[in-house]
């Protein structure tokens, strides 16, 4: 009898340790992918500690105030603005939800700002297409007082070595190097990395990144550094003006992160429009998208970068250099001494 | 799921066959168990339905067409005074996978070669049954076509399996086939998968990869493999039908994944007398 009793023992505990993984999802419902947005964000967003402290955010708060919103009775058109208008809450420019029909973000980090930044003054600058260069989403070339201007308008394509180096080879002779990121929106944290390590001589830690460990807000693996080593090619020695603005943001707001502080290079312009959380992907019971801050990084000090980061030299654009054709930014990074 | 019900139904009813086919003839002296000096090849191709949960990407579990390509090989060991065989198995799974809301689709991949010894007993001349242990090293992708940072999640183990079959030999049309049951769970092993909220990134260009290889058992790793194969004469050749559930599960990290396959297979099998110089 024992025997027995013993085996049967035996296999309801291998029958148990053998059951199926599942993961609990909401239902497909209007208050279902509501609450599974909210937890989403709750287990998963990783700066309600830091967006707490500086503005007051509670989530719990949050899910109080707009979930008595959201009906069975409401079309997808109205959810979604309930679930945006949540989202906003966040004060994110990772923050987005994606529906077929509109995707929810939050833009007020630079629309109430100065853009300080003018297309059409940046192509006077340029010149025509056959006046400057282009290589991995860059453009460059050689301003008559033997400036070079660097244009980095995005890091969504990978920067080789070949292009950084004829990068370097070309602007070589130049007295001082301006790298415009202004209304860059970021992309390849790697290519952020590789610019960058064209401007240092020795490794560089370059700030410090970590992901959350768990559904807590506090639940944060430990900090590891962002070591950016020298670019193996030729390296810019002279002094570099990096031009920001409030829509430098994400990977872009991580080169000027790598930079800033080093003894050649000064950042010129607005403080960035921050954007210091890798952001991940995940769904909706309903199929909707949304994207989230997930992994943040600080700088060398420690200090979170995700409220920008403040120049070395503010300067904004003025409306009558404007008119002039003359783009204020660059002009003064022409005329530091 | 209708479909994949006749289809059961089908290959019940092709057994049912079988068995009254067996029972109509007078098997020969021989049977199709292992034999000294014999290695047994098998090659299934098929085709089936997979349901994959993989929560570092989607908490959703996405529901598709699998493929899958399997081989076979057994022999007796050269030692073991002809009670312990060797057993080798390699077998690719590749499945395409839509959302349940049919926004989101996803490829699966899982590569999974297994080498180990089984001990063979036989109760009677037509039945064999085998016991062992087998190590298994495995690798795959999953990849969302939504993700951004997080578009892909890769995994590689390694690990110590259990190993069971059972086989029963029987006449068929003056012939020999055989039906066999063989089943393949891992005990303890090691994988790599990243953690919860890690970005690869993190892991692969800062190199931060730490606490991302974890010790697998059955607590974690509920993981199973069930293959149902008959082998019947055609022709002069060896027709192999069967059926395979493939559930590959684990916890780790804070994930959760799940890979359930059930695939029906139809491939050859041959017997090669290797001559040793």
């Amino acid at each position: 009898m024992k025997t027995h009793f013993s085996l049967i023992l035996c296999l309801l505990l291998a029958l148990s340790a053998a059951s199926c993984v599942t993961e609990d999802v909401e239902r497909n419902t209007r208050a279902g992918n509501f609450d599974a947005l909210w937890r989403t964000l709750d287990e998963r967003y990783c700066f309600f500690v830091e967006k707490g402290e500086a503005y007051g955010l509670d989530w719990n708060e949050v899910y109080a105030r707009y979930r008595p919103a959201v009906t069975e009775q409401m079309n997808a058109y109205q959810l979604f603005d309930v679930m945006g208008s949540m989202l906003a809450e966040l004060r994110d420019g990772h923050v987005n939800l994606y529906a077929p029909h509109d995707v929810a973000r939050y833009g007020a980090w630079f629309d109430d700002f100065p853009a300080n930044f003018n297309d059409s003054l940046a192509r006077r600058y340029l010149g025509r297409t056959d006046d400057y260069r282009t290589t991995a989403g860059m453009q460059y070339r050689v301003l008559d007082d033997h400036t070079g201007y660097l244009r980095v308008s995005t890091f969504e394509y990978p920067i080789g070595d070949g292009n950084l180096h004829e990068v370097m080879a070309y602007l070589g002779t130049c007295q001082r190097l301006i790298v415009d990121v202004r209304s860059n929106g970021g992309g390849l944290l790697t290519a952020a990395e590789k610019l960058a390590s064209a401007f240092i001589n020795e490794p560089l830690t370059g700030g410090y990144m970590c992901h959350k460990t768990g559904p807590a807000h506090t639940a944060f693996s430990q900090r590891e550094p962002i070591c950016i080593e020298p670019f193996v090619g030729l390296r810019w020695q002279k002094p570099v003006y990096v031009l920001t603005n409030r829509r430098t943001y994400s990977a872009a707001n991580s080169f000027v992160m790598f930079l800033k502080g080093l003894p050649h290079v000064t950042v010129v312009g607005d403080r960035t429009g921050g954007g210091a959380g890798m952001p991940l992907h995940y769904e909706l019971p309903n199929g909707w998208s949304v994207r989230f801050s997930a992994c943040p990084m600080f700088d060398r000090e420690g200090r979170l970068t995700e409220m920008g980061i403040d120049p070395d030299l503010h300067v904004d654009l003025s409306e009558a250099d404007v008119a002039r054709g003359i783009d204020t930014l660059i002009e003064a990074a022409r005329h530091q001494p | 799921m209708r479909s994949l019900r006749h289809l059961l139904l089908a290959a019940l009813g092709t057994c049912c066959c079988l068995l009254q086919a067996a029972g109509q003839t007078v098997p020969a002296d021989t049977t199709t168990h292992l034999r000294r000096g014999v290695t047994e090849r098998t090659c299934l191709w098929g085709a089936g339905w997979a349901n994959v949960l993989d929560t570092y990407l989607t908490p959703l579990a996405y529901k598709g067409t699998n493929f899958a390509m399997l081989h076979r090989t057994e022999r007796l060991a050269r030692w073991g005074q002809g009670k312990v065989s060797v057993l080798g198995r390699y077998q690719l799974h590749l499945a395409y996978l839509t959302a349940p809301t049919d926004d989101g689709k996803e490829w699966d991949a899982e590569l999974s070669a297994a080498g180990g010894w089984l001990y063979n007993f036989h109760p009677s001349r037509r039945w064999r049954l085998a016991c062992g242990g087998v190590l298994e090293g495995s690798g795959g992708f999953t990849y969302n076509v939504r993700g951004g940072n997080n578009p892909a999640q890769g995994r590689l183990g390694a690990a110590l399996c259990a190993a069971a079959l059972a086989e029963w030999s029987f006449a068929m049309l003056r012939s020999d086939a055989l039906l066999r049951l063989e089943a393949l769970a891992p005990v303890a092993g090691v994988m790599f998968a990243p953690q919860y909220g890690q970005s690869y990134y993190e892991i692969f260009s800062l190199g931060h990869s730490g606490g991302c290889v974890h010790f697998t058992h059955p607590g974690n790793c509920p993981t199973a493999s069930l293959l149902a194969q008959a082998e019947l004469p055609l022709w002069g050749a060896r027709l192999s039908l069967g059926y395979q559930a493939d559930v590959r599960q684990h916890t780790l990290g804070g994930l959760k994944r799940h890979a359930w396959r059930h695939t029906l297979l139809i491939g050859y099998v041959r017997r090669l007398n290797l001559l040793r110089r």
